[in-house]
């Protein structure tokens, strides 16, 4: 049996979850407060985790960061510990200015 | 109703960030790996910021988030080592701070809540005074007692664990060094 290609203007349907979040507005305001206000080094974490696949378990997390970081293990779980911290407070002056 | 359900599903996803980001670094990593997901979805429309691939059913969005963003080289701010102040352990200090801030509490809310009075909370809170056995336990008691959350847990256990070592360093001499040292260490050898 022959299959024929899909053409590459398909007009197929995107999958679930990919379907555009008008709130996602909100999810990137928090994202962008955080980057804007966070010290350079931590952001870098941030945009080295955003590159790293989804769904991955936390070792493999640290380790494609610590990699693309070229940092040690141990300085990539620092970084982490730090930005949780600093993420959180920015987290808390986020909700107050915004609420 | 189908868009209400993902407004509520970011608004979940963000409040799961902002408890995950008072939990484990572990939970927040994969919280803010979410967030940033869910942040990379475009807000104006979905034509803008998407880039069609060409191949059948795939398509590359290039993130406004992203676009945004400065660009860092191999040998850019990301490779300057962390300070020895930040690799350190957290403190009892710090602990108590995650918590306020973790439960949104004032100084002067903490200090109630902890039965403590407001200058003991003060001074725990940047380190100014010695643990004594009496605010260690009342602290401990109380937190195992009201809070199951990590930074309780984890101010618990350093209250603890320096009461511990307060009365290891305080029962007789020569006790401190073999309190200080952890057990399996290289020290622990006899020496021939």
């Amino acid at each position: 049996m022959r299959v024929e290609p899909l053409p590459a203007d398909d007009m197929l349907p995107v999958a679930p979850g990919e379907e555009h979040d008008e709130s996602a507005g909100r999810a990137m305001e928090i994202v962008n407060y955080l980057k804007a206000h966070l010290p350079e080094d931590l952001v870098v974490v941030m945009d080295a985790i955003h590159c790293v696949k989804a769904k991955m378990d936390s070792e493999h997390i640290y380790a494609e960061v610590a990699h693309s970081l070229m940092v040690s293990m141990k300085e990539c779980r620092n970084r982490m510990k730090r930005l949780r911290r600093a993420s959180l407070k920015l987290l808390h002056k986020w909700e107050k200015k915004t609420s | 109703m189908g868009e209400e359900n993902i407004v509520n599903r970011t608004d979940v996803l963000i409040r799961q960030f902002f408890e995950a980001a008072a939990e484990s670094d572990e939970r927040f990593l994969q919280t803010l790996q979410r967030i940033l997901a869910a942040a990379d979805q475009p807000a104006v429309g979905p034509a803008d910021h998407v880039v069609r691939a060409g191949l059948a059913g795939k398509s590359t969005r290039v993130s406004p988030v992203r676009e945004t963003l400065p660009t860092y080289s191999a040998t850019g701010p990301g490779q300057s080592e962390t300070s020895e102040i930040d690799a350190a352990v957290c403190s009892v200090g710090e602990a108590l701070g995650e918590m306020l801030l973790a439960n949104g509490w004032t100084k002067q809310e903490a200090a109630g809540k902890l039965g403590l009075s407001e200058q003991v909370c003060h001074e725990l809170l940047n380190e100014m005074m010695p643990l004594t056995g009496k605010t260690a336990r009342s602290v401990a008691t109380f937190l195992s007692e009201t809070h199951h959350g990590t930074p309780a847990q984890l101010l618990a256990d350093y209250l603890l664990n320096g009461l511990h070592f307060w009365e290891l360093k305080h029962s007789g001499p020569g006790h401190t060094r073999i309190a200080a040292r952890r057990k399996g260490s290289p020290n622990d050898k006899k020496k021939p």
